[in-house]
């Protein structure tokens, strides 16, 4: 919000008033809210419908999503008070503060917010069981989970504070790990929907001492059980006020770590040791690669356009791993599965590499960058990016179809060498379509919504080609791709490196 | 040191970023000493460096590494790259915010790095457009002085600006623009005449056509103001 003109103009014309900021921080809290219970109907209402008596362990997962998104969060609102100095005026007023005012106003402005993802699946618990005490039981859980959320990302913070001072943080690592916790649960509910008998796995009914040491694992048999007598229920409410206590206690007694964190970090002089001397010329290719990577990985939106793709290949890969058949599948649908997802990666990936300049595009204008290595730049990030999602696919579905090395080898060559070839025809279009001087790059800078379908048949076709060319030359050898694997995948190698090679003197002649 | 003046729209941007090879021109040539360059394209990307009004840089790089990715795509063999940026990080105070990202910081922080990204280049040619917008007066004497260096030791400074009283200082010329034509250009030695101080804001309001704005701006704030006290 700081950063929004909109809001600093407003700001400004009300003469900063306290309560506009306040209000404006409610609506953004109520917006988030009203997400976050709509996100959890969809999911709790989609498992639940398929399968009632997976109720707890979709729960469950909802609640180890609060602590996930809770644990990023706190993290980033830390950094955020560090980063932009915020707390610097009010700093000599900290110590005469107790413990509780750091993690009280986080929780108030963004923490809150998020127990509105724990509404659906506790209403549908209450629904079906109509036991009046799991309902306190629950929210309390959602309580907790918050504050265990906020110890584990501010304390997360305060170690990112002691082993870079002054420096910037792993945002890189932190978002992977966002996208990360996101798919987990994205996997948890397609599991608890299209393989129930898979949920078992989350029956951990943790003994003495992990029950302490893991409390949220043990939440499913304190809170999600109807209780047989009243010794049982007085234990588990023990336990969750216990949890909830702990988890409070110890978000005050880290609260002066991370103030002192917040503090040293501020306006001090950057310790890192200097550098001397000579530029390494890497190439410009290189240095625009690096700095492609730096921004794709750093900004979430970005990462996550990026994983898109993967994640429409989401319950094809689960498939394969969870109803895994013992004896070998033909290669050649393997093959098909990571073409699929690779003619899917180069139209999103070639949108995305470009749009993520937005604004920033005048500086390839100010660097004078020429149309040949932004092409070559982008189409080679965005191929690393492709590689770091689909070869890990690949080793799975390979590894579950039961396929041979050689197969992984070929077919991952084959894989990268077509995504190389349909990324520089497609970015080439895409390029062709902003005039020379544009300075801003955005999702309508391609031809508007024609121009973004072109550019999903371009990566299509040209994806294709050389599958589809060794098929036809195929059968007029009368080869079959399912009985010569291996001379249908070395057809499509030897096509896909002769239009690679065609794609780079396309490229040298547009050297302008 | 040349100035480029101008009032808004009269095509001062547009004839930087041509200078610059940012954009390219409908008709016309560009010529250096007198001659024309061969691959202006290729010369302006390895010796010119161009700072636009507004920076608008990468917003999840830190500073270090926005200004490291701009040396290192200019590929010239520079020696004393770094010391160079430490130098002038230090000089305008943004060295304890080089390792933040982008985003985090102001608007004149930003502005400091953009400059920073064109300076420590070390190019022939430096394009300022209006850079100095935004930028504390501390920091705007920091990058004239500096300017002011750059322009003893044989290089070139090409500056768009507002402010006539900093163009005044600095610049050994100037070039008046209006509606997209050149209307005035000389030596300030030669406009300056009898070394009267203010006289390039005079001179820019009489070529612009707006030689009595003073009287009418003094007549809207008679009207606005002194109409009420009587």
């Amino acid at each position: 919000m700081k950063s929004s003109k909109r809001f600093n103009e407003e700001l400004e014309r009300r003469g900063f008033s306290t309560s506009y900021m306040r209000a404006m921080v409610r609506r953004s809290g109520v917006i988030y809210g009203a997400l976050f219970l709509v996100f959890s109907i969809i999911l709790t209402f989609g498992t639940v419908s398929h399968n009632p008596s997976a109720i707890s362990a979709s729960s469950f997962s909802i609640f180890l999503y609060e602590f996930g998104i809770n644990s990023f969060g706190s993290f980033s609102w830390i950094q955020g008070l560090k980063n932009q100095g915020i707390l610097e005026s009010s700093k000599l007023l900290f110590p005469n503060q107790n413990g509780f005012t750091l993690p009280l106003g986080w929780f108030l402005n963004t923490g809150f917010y998020t127990l509105f993802l724990d509404i659906p699946p506790v209403v549908l618990y209450f629904y079906f069981n109509r036991n009046f005490e799991t309902l306190i039981l629950q929210m309390i859980w959602g309580l907790s989970c918050i504050f265990l959320g906020f110890l584990f990302g501010s304390s997360l913070s305060v170690l990112a504070g002691l082993s870079r001072k002054g420096g910037n943080i792993g945002s890189g690592f932190l978002n992977a790990l966002k996208l990360f916790s996101l798919t987990s649960v994205f996997i948890l509910f397609d599991l608890t929907i299209f393989y129930p008998s898979y949920i078992g796995i989350f029956d951990f009914a943790l003994k003495y001492p992990l029950d302490f040491i893991f409390p949220v694992l043990n939440m499913k048999f304190i809170a999600f059980q109807p209780h047989v007598n009243f010794d049982s229920l007085v234990a588990s409410f023990s336990w969750t006020l216990f949890y909830l206590l702990i988890s409070l206690y110890a978000s005050y007694f880290i609260s002066n770590k991370i103030l002192d964190n917040i503090f040293e970090g501020h306006g001090t002089v950057n310790k890192k040791k200097k550098k001397s001397g000579s530029v390494k010329y890497r190439g410009i290719i290189l240095s625009l690669i690096s700095k492609d990577l730096k921004i794709a990985t750093r900004d979430f939106n970005n990462i996550s356009t990026f994983f898109i793709p993967v994640f429409f290949s989401l319950p094809a890969l689960l498939e394969v791993f969870v109803n895994r058949r013992f004896g070998s599948f033909p290669p050649i649908y393997t093959y098909v599965s990571i073409f699929v997802l690779t003619s899917v990666s180069v139209s999103f990936y070639a949108i995305q590499s470009l749009v993520m300049e937005g604004k920033s595009f005048i500086n390839m204008r100010i660097w004078r960058i020429s149309n040949r290595d932004l092409i070559l730049s982008k189409t080679l990030s965005s191929l690393i990016i492709f590689l770091f999602f689909a070869i890990p696919v690949a080793i799975i579905m390979i590894g579950a179809n039961m396929n041979d090395l050689p197969y992984l080898i070929l077919i991952s060559i084959d894989a990268a060498l077509a995504f190389l070839f349909s990324s520089i025809l497609t970015i080439y279009f895409m390029i062709s379509k902003i005039p020379d001087d544009a300075v801003n790059i955005n999702i309508y800078s391609f031809g508007g919504t024609l121009g973004i379908i072109v550019i999903f048949l371009i990566s299509a076709l040209s994806g294709a080609l050389s599958p589809i060319g060794s098929y036809i030359i195929g059968a007029f050898l009368a080869i079959s791709p399912i009985d010569f694997p291996s001379v249908f995948l070395g057809m499509v190698l030897v096509l896909s490196l002769i239009l690679t090679r065609i794609g780079f003197i396309l490229l040298s002649e547009k050297n302008n | 040191m040349e100035g480029i003046l101008g009032p808004n729209g009269s095509g001062k941007t547009t004839a930087l970023r041509i200078m610059a090879g940012i954009v390219k021109m409908d008709s016309g040539t560009i010529m250096i000493d007198g001659k024309e360059v061969e691959d202006y394209k290729k010369f302006s990307s390895t010796s010119i460096s161009y700072v636009p009004e507004v920076p608008v840089l990468y917003e999840t790089l830190t500073g270090d590494e926005y200004c490291d990715t701009y040396a290192k795509v200019r590929k010239d063999s520079d020696t004393d790259y770094y010391k160079r940026k430490e130098r002038i990080a230090d000089a305008l105070s943004i060295s304890g915010v080089m390792g933040k990202p982008i985003g985090t910081l102001s608007f004149g922080t930003k502005q400091k790095i953009s400059i920073l990204s064109a300076l420590a280049s070390d190019p022939q040619i430096l394009i300022l457009d209006e850079s100095l917008n935004g930028l504390d007066p501390a920091s705007i004497i920091v990058v004239k002085e500096v300017i002011k260096e750059m322009t003893s030791t044989g290089h070139f400074v090409i500056f768009s600006t507002h402010l006539l009283d900093i163009a005044e200082i600095v610049c050994q010329r100037v070039q008046i623009l209006n509606k997209g034509k050149r209307v005035l250009e000389g030596n300030m030695d030669d406009l300056q005449g009898d070394g009267e101080s203010g006289f390039l804001e005079k001179l820019f309001l009489n070529i612009t056509g707006n030689g009595d704005l003073i009287d009418r701006a003094r007549r809207v704030g008679d009207y606005l103001f002194r109409s009420k006290d009587s």
